[in-house]
């Protein structure tokens, strides 16, 4: 005990003299939760859109205006050819073209077939998905009102078309900031914890100590907890920035149970901070042991659904996924403020965190030795 | 108080080796320390005397041989080992951004030593080692003697009847040179039976007893004063104006080994000679080379450790033509 209380001091020491890196344990959360919370925002809306109008009718101008209603489309000109569209697209200035063609208003007056076109960026997937299905269903609405106006002026009385009613519970506003900010609760942790306890075994190493300290009679066991330990204080620190800043600032809903919340979490942390000591018992340097963490969080980030839906994945990759830490503890954290989940709904999550985490520990225990070579 | 002359065998090894693929570091080291003494590991860069350290402290397995340490063997029982030494690396490693007194407090506590003793032995070492003034400083801001002698505190905090040190005062001014070389003996005079490694002569010399490390291998143990008696060297030492030629007129003399340069004065050294004197001035006189004071000088242990060094690779090279 005394051993192992004599690290965690130290290792705390010299956190508290290290100001850099405190800094950046505190201000990396509040960066990134500002920065992902304002600036990035999955909704697309006041896409540049320009206008080419060959019509010039009464119904070209509702079209137009119908598709500004939306607050999807954003007109920022008026065009007279393709070459002009093109060049707009080109340059940038636009993202989307509406061209509506001369005979418009004529055919729908004289009730013959007609069409609309909308030319979209393809080089941005997600804004062509959002501008052909906002275009689409707008279409889809301004015909039908057609079809049943004539219907009820022909007096084939009513007819009631179906409805769909979108009932969106947990994040009824769709805000992003509530999606995101408790994913990223996981995404620093797994940056912060990785990269810490990766440096902290390396570094001993780099400058010497290591050597010190194995030829003292500290057990395997009592260094490596000694070095965890005052890292999860941290990581519960940063935990409860994010998410409380979360919802002062985005107004993030806690659903369920911070206590829970803070149960499961510690699973999470201890696996990262396992991961991290697995890396530092192969990083000769610092500098490697940063790069690991580098190459263990990109995985992490694109493929547990924190960036990218998780069901939009192949199987395959579905199945790697499977393995990471975030993958689990993003459903965790999901399931516990947003959508108030309990510990049963949560059981398979907590296995698979305590699987990986056995996995880590072992071969780190088999990794690390108090032996040089 | 000290324990010297004890028959009692701190350290023992027989044939000890360790190889890393294909590079052996260590070939053969047989080494026996005594209860008590202050025992000197010489050898030039390279020879294996950190690889030996980290073998005996258990910390580095050796791919041959057998050993004990405090009584304990250096293969099954290394974790015993580790209680009951102190280790002074050779790139002494303390936490430069912990203070004196923080360093010195850790080590205490990863050498169990809990919270009622600890202010106590700390306080204990500073006063002996005199670093008082120091307490509060910050490791790191430390010139490299206080450095050393702060490392030497902590790695003798918990009080170890046994205390490794490697090359202790490597890169140190020779003022802090002396000032540690009296902690050594202090803390020899203690009871704690102290291996230091050096590669500077003039400390062998402070040394109870010698073992020199050569390639890997264990060539010469003793007393300095047995270790040079032993080698039947004599020491010729000559003041002269024309050193260069006098240098070349006695390199071709039989029995000569070695002559060295120190400004106007030519150290030359003879082995099995009975009468070196009467050789140099011959020696002198046939070249008509005038010289001042011709004297017999003491051999030191850095003669003895050139002469064994040379006769060693004369040895090795006669035996690859031989081959080849």
């Amino acid at each position: 005990m005394t051993r192992f209380l004599a690290i965690c001091w130290k290792e705390f020491l010299q956190l508290r003299r290290d100001r850099i890196t405190v800094f950046m344990m505190a201000g990396l959360p509040v960066l990134q939760l500002l920065f992902f919370g304002y600036a990035i925002n999955t909704d697309v809306r006041n896409i540049p859109t320009v206008v080419f109008d060959q019509d010039g009718s009464e119904e070209s101008r509702d079209v137009v205006r119908r598709l500004e209603a939306t607050g999807f489309y954003d007109v920022v000109g008026h065009v007279r050819n393709y070459g002009e569209i093109s060049r707009a697209l080109r340059s940038g200035q636009a993202r989307v073209a509406i061209v509506v063609p001369a005979s418009f208003g004529a055919n729908i007056r004289g009730r013959l077939a007609t069409e609309a076109q909308i030319v979209v960026d393809g080089s941005d997937p997600q804004t062509v998905a959002s501008a052909t299905h906002t275009a689409a269903s707008m279409f889809g609405g301004l015909s039908m009102d057609l079809v049943l106006g004539r219907l009820s002026a022909a007096g084939l009385g009513r007819v009631e078309p179906i409805s769909l009613r979108p009932t969106t519970w947990y994040n009824p506003e769709l805000e992003t900031a509530v999606f995101v900010v408790p994913g990223l609760v996981g995404v620093i942790l797994t940056t912060t914890m990785v990269m810490l306890t990766a440096i902290a075994i390396a570094r001993e190493r780099e400058r010497g100590t290591l050597e010190q300290l194995i030829v003292s009679p500290v057990r395997r066991i009592e260094l490596v907890m000694g070095k965890i330990i005052p890292y999860v204080l941290i990581g519960y620190v940063q935990m409860t920035l994010i998410l409380s800043l979360g919802h002062i600032v985005f107004d993030v809903p806690i659903a369920g149970s911070v206590t829970l919340l803070y149960a499961l979490g510690s699973f999470f942390i201890a696996t990262c901070l396992a991961v991290g000591l697995f890396f530092s018992t192969i990083a000769e340097t610092q500098q490697q042991a940063m790069q690991m963490t580098a190459f263990y969080t990109l995985p992490n980030y694109m493929m547990s659904g924190f960036m990218f839906p998780f069901e939009g994945m192949p199987k395959p990759a579905q199945w790697f996924a499977e393995c990471l830490p975030l993958t689990h503890f993003l459903r965790i954290v999901r399931g516990i403020t947003l959508r108030g989940a309990g510990f049963a709904e949560l059981f398979p999550e907590v296995l698979w965190l305590s699987g990986l985490l056995a996995l880590t520990i072992t071969l780190t225990a088999f990794r690390f030795s108090k032996k040089l070579a | 108080m000290s324990a010297l002359g004890s028959d009692e065998l701190v350290v023992e090894t027989h044939g000890l080796s360790r190889r890393f693929g294909n590079l052996v570091a260590v070939r053969d080291v047989s080494l026996a320390v005594r209860r008590g003494e202050i025992f000197g590991v010489l050898g030039p860069n390279g020879a294996g005397k950190s690889t030996t350290i980290r073998m005996l402290c258990g910390i580095l397995d050796p791919t041959g041989g057998r050993g004990t340490v405090v009584g304990h063997d250096i293969l099954r029982d290394a974790e015993l080992i580790k209680r009951r030494i102190g280790y002074m690396t050779q790139k002494f490693s303390l936490y430069e951004d912990l203070t004196v007194e923080e360093n010195l407090r850790f080590y205490g506590g990863i050498y169990g030593i809990g919270r009622s003793e600890i202010t106590a032995r700390v306080s204990a070492r500073v006063e002996a080692i005199g670093l008082g003034e120091r307490r509060k400083q910050i490791a790191g801001t430390l010139s490299g003697g206080w450095k050393q002698r702060v490392a030497l505190a902590c790695a003798t905090i918990h009080a170890p009847p046994l205390l490794f040190l490697d090359e202790p005062t490597a890169g140190v001014d020779p003022v802090s040179r002396r000032e540690f070389w009296d902690h050594i003996h202090r803390i020899a005079a203690e009871g704690t039976t102290v291996l230091v490694t050096t590669h500077y002569m003039d400390e062998a010399e402070r040394c109870h007893r010698l073992a020199f490390i050569f390639r890997g291998e264990t060539i010469g143990t003793g007393t300095p004063t047995e270790i040079i008696a032993k080698r039947g060297l004599t020491v010729v030492e000559l003041e002269t104006t024309a050193a260069l030629a006098a240098a070349d007129a006695l390199r071709v003399v039989p029995n000569v080994e070695e002559v060295a340069h120190f400004g106007p004065v030519l150290r030359v050294g003879f082995r099995g000679e009975t009468d070196p004197v009467t050789v140099v001035r011959a020696a002198l006189a046939k070249k008509n080379i005038p010289a001042t004071r011709i004297e017999l000088d003491r051999p030191s242990v850095e003669d003895v450790f050139v002469s064994m060094v040379r006769e060693d690779d004369a040895a090795r090279a006669e035996r690859e033509a031989r081959a080849a």
